[in-house]
């Protein structure tokens, strides 16, 4: 197993270049309010960039505030990942797997599994307007918020459809 | 003349005519030609069953009696199997003898394979584009008539260079040009609206970065409402971006994205692999490991940043063309 972590308000890892990240394991464990902690961020491309995440862990697991994944901007792709906020289950504040913003974001989420554990708002994902957010195939663990583009996802309890949007 | 007299007169200075090529190309070569072949050896091959029936009937039964021995069925095979300019040179031959001397240099004469092609399968990454058409969709429209990527921004003053991302973008162009395709050219259909009856000028279209002022795609005038070109544009590789300049009295533009070119999918392999360990790795922390590789990194050269089992401890920040990996399982 091999783990990248940090603590600290910016995220463990920045992505956003023509690159890809497999079988990794990414954990940020801020221990603060908003901003909390952040295991994963993309903020923009670079001019031919689309960033790939493939058989990833992201985990932000802090006191509060916590976002797995958090794109404000560029290209996406995400794939065969788990992206979990909150795992520990104790966090109170507002815990989100993916939080999509920004118009030129464009998340697909594929075969994957976003959630949120705990939270007073625990949301799988998170879509602001003006962002791209396709989730496909994926286990869904928390509410969405805004409107994604949802096809076959389910609730990890039971397997049964989930309510997306 | 009767009329064999002038098939045998014609087909010998024929002949004539390839020997004579033979000794101004150099040394006397049989060439076995892939693909093209002369079209007179082509003829011969064409119709090889009838010129074999011919010689064995001229010829077989004279040299079965001689002292060859070689019966008609063992010339028949031996024909068959010559190649075509030596077979030419059996059906002309106008003795015996001069039917063994064929027969015996067609057995010894060296065989030189010269190809006239260089075959090459189409395919390779590093020197093939594969040309794909889309239906046509709006990249640029300074009028904002239509609805088109770029959108908007007016008319070209003279002189004026603009550049645009060969990407999709605000509902246009989002599957002809998805994010990531990275054409190496696309084809275009370019417009121009002079933007009153006195204005003519040009319009160039290079890689972005270009200098401009050397050729034109399309020339416009303003007593014609529209001019309309085709054109196949190289794009500025390292930002995916066409400059685009327009000359003379200004103009609107229009342009209309129809196919692209790209190099063929293919599984390109890593340059080189570092590895990240706590020891015994090229690097020990893998934003160092990233920053290296990207450095000598690119599009068809990436690296890959391969990560040992362990915790590391820092942030990273991904670069172009630098894969990071960890063990297959996390």
């Amino acid at each position: 197993m091999t783990v990248i972590q940090y603590a600290a308000a910016s995220p463990t890892v920045t992505v956003g270049a023509v690159s890809e990240l497999r079988n990794l394991t990414v954990i940020n464990t801020r221990n603060a309010a908003f901003p909390g902690a952040n295991a994963i961020a993309q903020s923009t491309n670079t001019a031919n960039g689309v960033s790939t995440l493939d058989s990833i862990s992201a985990i932000a697991d802090g006191a509060t505030d916590n976002v797995a994944l958090y794109v404000t901007g560029g290209f996406l792709n995400v794939h065969a990942s788990d992206v979990e906020a909150a795992p520990s289950g104790t966090q109170t504040g507002t815990e989100v797997g993916l939080w999509a913003t920004g118009a030129t974001s464009d998340v697909v989420v594929r075969n994957a599994k976003l959630a949120a554990s705990s939270g007073t708002i625990r949301q799988s994902a998170h879509k602001e307007l003006g962002a791209n957010v396709r989730i496909e195939n994926t286990q869904l663990k928390g509410t969405t918020f805004g409107t994604p583009s949802c096809f076959n996802n389910y609730i990890g309890s039971d397997f049964t459809l989930a309510i997306c949007p | 003349m009767n009329k064999t007299s002038a098939m045998r007169v014609g087909i010998v200075l024929w002949t004539l005519g390839i020997m004579t090529m033979a000794q101004n190309s150099g040394a006397r070569e049989v060439v076995t030609p892939s693909r093209i072949q002369p079209s007179a050896l082509l003829s011969i091959d064409q119709n090889r069953s009838t010129v074999v029936d011919r010689i064995v009937g001229e010829w077989g039964d004279r040299l079965a009696a001689s002292s060859a021995g070689i019966n008609r069925d063992q010339l028949r095979e031996m024909l068959l199997a010559m190649p075509a300019d030596q077979l030419l040179a059996a059906s002309l031959a106008g003795s015996l003898d001069g039917l063994r001397n064929v027969l015996v240099h067609g057995l010894s004469a060296p065989v030189t394979t010269k190809p006239s092609l260089q075959v090459k399968a189409l395919g390779d990454p590093g020197d093939d584009v594969v040309y794909t058409p889309v239906i046509p969709c709006r990249l640029v429209d300074t009028r904002n008539a239509f609805a088109a990527v770029y959108q908007g921004a007016g008319a070209f003053t003279g002189g004026e260079i603009r550049n645009y991302t060969i990407q999709g973008g605000n509902g246009v162009c989002l599957s002809q040009l998805p994010p990531g395709l990275n054409p190496s050219a696309v084809q275009l259909q370019v417009f121009g609206i002079p933007i009153n009856g006195g204005s003519n000028g040009d319009v160039e279209i290079l890689p972005q970065g270009s200098t401009f002022g050397s050729t034109a795609t399309l020339v416009y005038l303003g007593n014609v409402l529209l001019t309309s070109a085709s054109t196949t544009a190289r794009i500025n590789l390292a930002n995916n971006q066409i400059g685009v300049q327009v000359r003379g009295g200004g103009a609107d533009l229009a342009i209309d994205v129809v196919g692209y070119f790209k190099p063929p999918a293919g599984t390109v392999q890593p340059a080189a692999i570092l590895w990240v360990a706590k020891s015994g790795g090229n690097y020990t922390s893998i934003q160092s490991a990233i920053n290296a590789a990207a450095a000598v990194a690119s599009a068809t050269q990436p690296y890959l940043v391969k990560i040992a089992p362990g915790t590391y401890t820092e942030q990273v920040t991904l670069k172009d063309f630098v894969v990071v990996e960890g063990p297959a399982s996390t």
